[in-house]
């Protein structure tokens, strides 16, 4: 569903991702996993289409950055990004309505924010929510075109425990329903009941990969390979 | 108060560092400063009263006005948010630390006298106009500069006051909130009393404001003695009110240093609205916005696709502004463009002077508008439209908005002071709506020159560099069409004509600079 091939992005003199590939199959759950300034965000954010990159990024056969990808990947990013004068429940008839959704999508809607504790403040503007609403606003926007791909950046900061144990139930529910999905994180506790394949990244590198069940026959840990590769090593 | 002072000079070293890591910024900055020195110098040099020679009472009448007016306002926002010096990063590791409340707000004091300064410079851009219009004395700029600079220094000390003692209570909040409305009022209402009695705007001006009373009005009185020191010369009324704005500051520094205080909470409130203010203005937004009042309207979606990002805009602006598109910067654009007419020397007044002006203020309100905020969110770019399409529905409420404001402002401008075409008809339909046609135009290269410059430059890290790119390549571009119309305005001396020239040399190089920003929804980090 996802193919990065030798994706490269530089800002200025940084080099924040240094050619790295990786792919996300339908139904299974990538973790980039990295210490702050890794390149994760930028990771995702090229991915979304939102950065000029050197590489391939391919979503569902078709470029990024092409109409049909776009059409059927989502994305959450690391700040909540809302709008200030619209509600709560124009935002989703805004995403609807430039999407060209079916008209399933109001119960759809409806159904999103029931479960993010949204729904009696559907008629909220956007800068009257915390940080944290924002954050589920644009995570029901992202969820609300039923992606075949969704990108989380952070996804959990600033989120209550409730609203962190509804995404987790949403990520299994997604990848069971054959959604390819991709989170950055650098929490480890906060990914693992859920991953499949994890890419561990430092400097700009992805420096190891592991399905779930490698790491299980290697009896490792998430922890352990974590501070073993971001502490020192040199890449893969 | 060493490690205050350690805290102001690291900050200074590393804005000087920053700089000269980046040469084009610095560039960029010795720039500005190579203007404002010109700037400087030209307005010490240049002579007065070359437009015309307004009288010495009608400047001490404008200037107490501005000054009665924007001690209002600062006071009410004293009085509702408190005064601060301070930012957020002082909250949390300056107001923590074991010193004593009395010199963090010394150092609070310190580092506001440097924005002063900074605010005095600034009003050096202004003072041409009051020099053609006046009589200044030779030291006058001085005096104005002089004036401008104790405005600034005090107007936060006397917020905080009237905060610290409002703020006990909800009810003394409002009794203090409802003695300041009672006092405006009363100038108001006095105002329109006489202006009933004279049956002249400007006689009444002159006449009310240069009032007796005004003189004996805390801080406003003196302010206003220093000012007219500027046209009518040093007395010692003069000497007196530098006398007592000086005392003023230095007693209320060191009672504030003397004093136990306890003063934290009081500053939270407006430290949070300043942080808020610089966020928005580093964003490139207009800090007032984030103050809007909003009506609740419900509906506004019947498109799908590119189409329904217009609509959302336009929901956003129903929600906002005053009436469909008219909002504040209408207003402002409004009296701006008729205000031009006051400033011109008499008998040379033009609309043509009326469309420059208020298209170089359409610059800043549209840099600062609302539409570049539409890129500051990862939507519109994710949305599965052709770039082509949401770039026109994206930016196409703030081009009606600008054919809008300006059908405002020709017709107030014409309604106003029957402005004659050519063959000699009051009030020309078709000029009102050439203007219009122009004046969006203007508007619509300013959208897309500022999409493109973000492509060229948008990693020049400072908002005011980035402007002033943007100031110099829309001027650039517009320039030939000015030359053009002047041509052609010399030759057949018709305005219908000549405006033509320019909405079609303006429409020209949108076009251009539409198709060359098409791409900007592929790349958010020069957004």
């Amino acid at each position: 569903m996802l193919q990065v091939r030798n994706l490269t992005k530089r800002y200025e003199n940084v080099l924040a991702v240094d050619n790295i590939s990786f792919a996300i199959n339908e139904g299974e759950i990538g973790v980039l996993l990295g210490p702050n300034g890794a390149g994760k965000s930028t990771t995702i954010k090229s991915i979304a289409g939102l950065l000029r990159f050197n590489g391939e990024i391919l979503i569902n056969g078709s470029s990024n950055k092409s109409i049909q990808a776009k059409k059927v990947f989502g994305y959450v990013p690391e700040t909540a990004a809302v709008y200030e004068y619209l509600t709560v429940w124009e935002h989703m008839e805004f995403i609807a309505r430039a999407y060209r959704l079916d008209g399933d999508w109001h119960s759809l809607a409806e159904r999103l924010l029931a479960r993010f504790e949204l729904a009696d403040k559907k008629d909220k503007l956007g800068k009257e929510l915390s940080k944290g609403m924002q954050q589920k606003i644009s995570i029901c926007c992202a969820l609300l075109i039923n992606p075949r791909m969704i990108m989380f950046d952070e996804p959990m900061m600033g989120l209550d425990p409730k609203a962190i144990k509804e995404l987790k139930n949403i990520f299994l529910e997604l990848k069971k329903a054959g959604c390819a999905i991709l989170i950055s994180t650098h929490i480890i506790e906060s990914i693992e009941e859920v991953w499949d394949r994890v890419l561990i990244m430092n400097k700009g590198k992805v420096v190891l990969s592991r399905t779930r069940s490698e790491l299980e026959n290697r009896n490792e840990t998430l922890e352990e390979i974590f501070f073993d590769t971001t502490e020192g090593v040199a890449g893969v | 108060m060493s490690s205050l002072l350690y805290i102001m000079r690291k900050q200074l070293k590393n804005i000087i560092r920053g700089l000269a890591q980046k040469p084009l910024a610095l560039i960029g900055y010795c720039l500005i400063g190579l203007l404002l020195a010109g700037s400087l110098v030209t307005v010490l040099i240049m002579p007065s009263g070359t437009v015309r020679h307004g009288s010495n009472e009608m400047f001490s009448a404008i200037f107490t006005c501005l000054v009665v007016i924007a001690l209002y306002f600062s006071l009410k926002q004293g009085i509702e948010r408190g005064s601060s010096y301070f930012r957020f990063s002082d909250v949390n590791l300056v107001f923590t630390a074991p010193l004593k409340p009395s010199k963090v707000l010394l150092y609070g004091f310190i580092k506001h006298m440097g924005t002063s300064l900074l605010f005095v410079l600034f009003t050096i851009f202004q003072i041409p106009n009051v020099k053609n219009n006046f009589m200044l004395q030779s030291y006058g700029v001085w005096m104005i500069l002089l004036a401008v600079l104790f405005y600034s220094l005090l107007y936060p000390i006397v917020g905080m006051v009237l905060y610290t003692i409002s703020s006990v209570s909800s009810k003394r909040r409002a009794m203090v909130k409802n003695i300041l409305n009672l006092l405006i009022m009363l100038f108001i209402v006095g105002f329109f009393f006489m202006l009933l009695e004279k049956k002249s705007f400007t006689d009444t001006l002159t006449t009310y404001m240069n009032g007796y009373i005004f003189t004996w009005i805390p801080l406003v009185g003196q302010i206003k003695t220093i000012a007219s020191a500027a046209v009518f010369g040093i007395d010692s009324a003069f000497w007196i009110s530098v006398f007592i704005l000086t005392a003023f500051i230095i007693t209320f520094i060191v009672v504030l240093y003397k004093t136990d205080l306890d003063y934290y909470e009081d500053v939270l409130a407006a430290t949070e609205q300043t942080e808020k203010r610089i966020k928005a203005k580093r964003q490139g937004r207009d800090s007032a916005a984030a103050q809007m009042k909003v009506r609740k309207i419900k509906g506004g979606f019947s498109s799908v696709g590119a189409r329904s990002i217009f609509e959302k805009s336009l929901l956003e602006y129903r929600k906002v502004s005053y009436f469909l598109f008219f909002d504040r910067n209408s207003l402002i654009i409004a009296l701006a463009g008729i205000g031009i007419y006051f400033v011109m020397p008499e008998g040379q007044t033009s609309i043509f002077f009326c469309l420059f002006f208020s298209a170089y203020m359409l610059f800043f309100l549209i840099v600062q508008g609302k539409w570049p905020t539409e890129l500051d969110k990862p939507y519109v770019f994710l949305i599965p439209e052709g770039n082509g399409k949401k770039l026109l529905y994206t930016t196409l409420p703030e081009n009606i908005k600008n054919m809008c404001d300006g059908v405002l402002l020709f017709s107030a401008y014409s309604f106003m002071f029957k402005v004659q075409n050519s063959a000699g008809y009051q009030i020309s339909l078709p000029l009102i709506i050439i203007c219009a046609v122009c004046y969006t135009l203007y508007g619509a290269v300013y959208i897309y020159g500022d999409l493109v410059s973000r492509r060229l430059f948008g990693g020049v890290h400072s908002k005011v560099m980035k402007v002033f790119i943007k100031l110099f390549i829309s001027g650039f571009v517009v320039l030939p069409g000015i030359i053009i119309m002047g041509i052609v305005w010399a030759v057949l001396r018709n305005e219908i004509v000549s405006l033509m020239i320019i909405a079609l040399w303006n429409f020209l190089v949108a076009l251009g600079l539409f198709f060359a920003s098409k791409g900007i929804f592929n790349n958010i980090e020069v957004a």
